[in-house]
């Protein structure tokens, strides 16, 4: 058995190694995206697609200000940074300034349907028999010194339809000025101009992240030194994400060293050899390596926080080397496959337990908790096989000839739960244990919006509101999706939006919005316009005609059809309206209505419910939504793991045996939330995902304290004293962190397992031991 | 503090007249539009006040009442007291050029026109006269070259297009006041409108 147990770890790591050395030729892909761990949103499926179509348009985007006093060298440094980004495949460049070219051949496109064009404000007063505002606005517009009508555009459109259509169609709140091919804008002396692009790579990806960073550090470097004192303001994903990332890796780097530093530091206090440490390394080296090989195996990357989670998770292997060393304190055993024998039933019920409960979680349809348990599952099984079947084999040392007072001392709160004259005092901390509880209980929020849990670098946030200061570029938080099985009935959805969204305007709950219809009006709508004019302007086009001295044939003459969405390509859209055009493929089209200055949601979120075909997205919203669903389902799953645990180990112990085991653990996972909320921490999502660490080695304490007996008991409570301290070294120093999920994690662990290692000890049954190992 | 200075370059004739700091000019224009093809000049005639580093407020009486105000982000054009036009710069930034054109030769400011035109005012029969045609920078101009005829004051711009198409505006009465005072005479004017 031993010899096999040995074989089957060998194998089992040989394959690990060389899976890892795989997936790892190209470095670790590790992605730092959160939102990532997270699943399809709950959203119908058109709407998903949507949002899948626009995300493979590269909706990541980069911009850059360039700032000088002298525009020229603001220009030049900026084209320069975009055409070295553009060069390094990190952007592709935007056309924010479309070509003189563009501008014309789009007016040609539109001229001959200029009857059906109109806006919003001109078919309102035509329609409501104001059509002398028109004509005059004509004439005022024809007289202006500053005109944008020549004699050509008059001549053949006499009321300068097109013109006042294009202006009222394509304005926007952007402060940046056209000049010598470039988009810039001025403020306090010094010229900014714009660079903006789609990333060319994904920004959670920790490679093009290093590579935009270096690229983006380089020419900056470059453009100082030529052009002396200039000011370059960046934002975009590929920062927070690369800033995130770098943020996690020096504090996992930073805890991670206490943490060895604990684990070495109590081995040789504990232990005095250099053994147990080297034996407890093997153990967690076994066991992330076999986490890491069996999570790329089955999704290619590894999440950022599945691997903080389910590293955490492969502590627990470090507990398993406790148990086996805390053996060699039994003077009585010399032999080391006693040491494995004595912990294996305890041991494997622990396993079991965890891997039960872990299951549970990975039948959930969510990508992060399936990494987590996977990593955990996998990783906890080679960790358990190296110290049941290696270290005996690695380890021919006699018995610890100290550590009596060692042992004696972990059965002080042993006896505290256990001893008659400690009677009153257990009580008594139950009650406050309990009243502690209640009070943390009513005190409880739950928190799940996204904006609040992300911890955004303050300095990235200044350079991005000093972008949208300068200019004018508003945050666009809400948009709409709205659907149809053709353009037309798209685009005749969306005026019938319009009409809602003109009142939400009015009435100040949003700023402005923008549709493709508001640049191609339907069909019906062209129709309409085309009538309206006819019928209401026409008839004053010969008096006016006279009066700017034009004595030719009507210049309106009937034009063939009407302008249709599909005469544009994406490319030749005005870049206000080309990235509306979502989904297209036969029998679903989906347009995007952009939203600023939302003020208010929930009237947005019923002007969405009133049709199937208009979806209300709002990213935060969504992603806080969606948080707020799987904190729900994950205590939903615990709880489930319970039931399947309990099931489990009823095997063994019984029904009420089992579930007098589970309650230390079941207690620390009630207590926890409450406890913390008592520290003002807000409950959310991330708290619930460490609750299932908290189940998981709260039922390992309580396993052991319920298979150990006798003597053994010592060497249990000892174990049980010395994993609680690493895991706290390594898990409760989190609670420092600045990342806000890692802080959760952390402060949920640190009151967690603290409460899982007081309350474990009356798992034990001193009347019925067990004395049958497994 | 009324500042006119003289300047020095043109001693045989006297110069154009300099708005000092805190002093604005207001007179009355009459512009001709001449369009190619068109069977006549469209005329038009009025007011204008000119607010330096403010706004051109050109008020048209003939052929109807209208009113245009330029400002440094773009310009508006009401009528009958509701806004009918309204125009940025950011979209059509050859105005903006335009624009500072205006203000600049309206207010005897002449040299940044004279640096961008690459040429001096030039004495004609006791005026001056200077072409336009700034170097643009990559920038697409509504007209391709102005004309000035100057006095004591800007008296006539031609703006002629690339196409052909040219206005000719002509400009009289031209006084130099307080800010305050062409304020003023601006608000007076909105109580002309119908």
């Amino acid at each position: 058995m031993n010899r096999a147990g040995l074989m089957l770890y060998l194998a089992l790591l040989c394959s690990a190694a060389a899976i890892i050395g795989w997936r790892l030729q190209d470095g670790l892909p590790l992605d730092t995206n959160i939102v990532a761990m997270l699943p399809q949103s709950e959203e119908a499926e058109w709407v998903d697609r949507a949002e899948a179509a626009e995300r493979s348009q590269g909706s990541n985007q980069l911009i850059v200000l360039v700032g000088h006093p002298d525009f020229e060298t603001a220009r030049t440094a900026a084209l320069d940074l975009g055409k070295t980004l553009e060069e390094n495949s990190i952007v592709s460049l935007t056309q924010d300034q479309p070509e003189r070219s563009t501008l014309v051949s789009l007016s040609e496109l539109l001229f001959p349907h200029r009857t059906g064009l109109l806006g919003e404000g001109d078919r309102r007063l035509l329609s409501a028999g104001q059509e002398q505002v028109l004509v005059d606005r004509a004439l005022v517009q024809i007289l202006s010194p500053l005109s944008l009508a020549d004699a050509e555009l008059i001549r053949r459109d006499p009321f300068l339809l097109l013109p006042n259509y294009i202006a009222a169609s394509t304005e926007n709140s952007s402060k940046l000025l056209s000049r010598a091919n470039v988009l810039a804008v001025e403020d306090k002396g010094k010229w900014f101009v714009l660079v903006r692009g789609k990333l060319s790579g994904n920004p959670f990806d920790k490679g093009f992240q290093s590579r935009a960073r270096k690229i983006f550090n380089e020419v900056e470097d470059k453009l100082e030194k030529r052009h002396g004192d200039i000011q370059i303001l960046k934002t975009g994903a590929v920062f927070y994400g690369e800033h995130a990332y770098r943020q996690a890796e020096d504090e996992a780097g930073f805890i991670g060293m206490i943490s060895l530093l604990g684990i070495v530091i109590l081995n040789f206090l504990v232990f005095r050899s250099f053994q147990p440490l080297a034996l407890s390394l093997l153990a967690i080296a076994s066991g992330i390596a076999g986490g890491l090989a069996v999570t790329l195996l089955f999704f290619g990357t590894l999440q950022l926080l599945a691997l903080v989670f389910g590293a955490g998770l492969i502590g627990i292997s470090v507990d398993y080397a406790f148990h086996y060393f805390c053996e060699r304190f039994n003077q009585a055993s010399s032999v080391p496959a006693a040491r494995a024998r004595a912990i294996r039933s305890g041991l494997t019920l622990g396993l079991v337990s965890s891997v039960l409960g872990f299951i549970t979680l990975a039948l959930t349809p969510f990508p992060g908790l399936q990494q987590i348990a996977l990593f955990s599952a996998s990783g906890l099984t080679l960790a358990y096989l190296t110290v049941l079947y290696v270290f005996p084999y690695l380890d021919r040392a006699a018995p610890f000839r100290h550590g009596e007072k060692y042992l004696n001392f972990s059965m002080v709160l042993h006896d505290f739960w256990w001893r008659d004259e400690t009677r009153k005092w257990r009580w008594l901390f139950v009650a406050l244990l309990l009243a502690a509880g209640v009070l943390g209980a009513m005190r409880i929020t739950v928190d799940d919006d996204v904006r609040r849990l992300q911890s955004l670098p303050q300095d990235l946030q200044a350079e991005e509101q000093a972008i949208r200061h300068l200019a004018g570029i508003e945050n666009q938080t809400h948009r709409f999706f709205v659907r149809g099985s053709n353009p037309e009935e798209v685009l005749q959805a969306e005026e019938a939006l319009a009409l809602d969204l003109e009142a939400l305007r009015a009435s100040g709950i949003i700023g402005s919005y923008r549709m493709i219809s508001q640049f191609v009006p339907s069909k019906a709508r062209q129709h309409e316009n085309q009538a309206l004019v006819d019928d209401v302007l026409m008839p004053r086009l010969a008096e006016h005609m006279e009066t700017i001295g034009l004595s030719r044939l009507s210049p309106y003459q009937q034009g063939d059809g009407v302008l249709t969405i599909d005469q544009f390509t994406d490319a030749s859209l005005p870049g206000l309206f080309s990235h509306l055009r979502v989904y297209k493929t036969p029998g679903i089209v989906v347009h995007a209505v952009s939203l600023s200055g939302v003020k208010d949601t929930p009237p947005l979120v019923k002007l969405a419910e009133k049709s199937e075909n208009v979806a209300l997205i709002s990213q935060a919203d969504s992603l806080s939504k969606t948080f707020g669903a799987y904190r729900v389902r994950a205590l939903i799953m615990l709880a489930v793991a319970y039931a399947v645990v309990w099931m489990f180990l009823s095997l063994r112990y019984g029904f009420i045996g089992a579930l007098k085991v589970m309650i230390p653990s079941m207690g620390a996972v009630v207590l926890a939330p409450c406890l913390i909320a008592l520290m003002g921490e807000p409950f959310t999502f991330f708290n619930a995902m460490s609750l299932m660490l908290i189940f998981a080695i709260g039922l390992d304490y309580a396993l052991f304290n319920r298979e150990a007996s006798g003597k053994r008991q010592r060497r249990a409570m000892l174990a049980n004293g010395l994993s609680t301290i690493s895991t706290l070294l390594a898990f409760g120093l989190l609670a420092l962190s600045d990342t806000f999920a890692i802080h959760a994690f952390g402060i949920t662990i640190l009151v967690g397992i603290t409460l899982a290692y007081i309350l474990a000890p009356r798992a034990a049954d001193l009347e019925n031991p067990m004395t049958e190992p497994l | 503090m009324c500042a006119m200075i003289i300047v020095a370059t043109f001693p045989a004739q006297s110069a154009p007249l300099i708005l000092g700091e805190g002093e604005a000019v207001m007179g009355r224009f009459v512009q001709a539009r001449y369009l190619r093809d068109f069977d006549k000049p469209i005329l038009s005639e009025g007011e204008f006040f000119l607010l330096p580093k403010s706004a051109l407020i050109w008020l048209t009486e003939i052929p109807f009442f209208s009113r245009m105000i330029i400002v440094e982000e773009g310009l508006s054009q009401g009528l009958k007291g509701a806004e009918v036009t309204r125009l940025s710069f950011k979209q059509f930034p050859g105005f903006k050029l335009l624009r500072d054109t205006l203000e600049n030769s309206l207010s005897g400011n002449w040299a940044p026109l004279e640096e961008m035109a690459e040429a001096e005012l030039l004495p004609v029969d006791g005026k001056y006269t200077l072409r336009f045609s700034p170097k643009t920078n990559g920038l697409t101009l509504p007209f391709a070259y102005l004309n000035f005829e100057i006095g004591d004051f800007l008296e006539t711009v031609e703006i002629v297009k690339s196409n052909g198409d040219r206005d000719v505006i002509t400009f009289s009465d031209q006084q130099v006041a307080p800010v305050a005072e062409v304020s003023a005479a601006v608000e007076n004017s909105k109580e002309k409108q119908p």
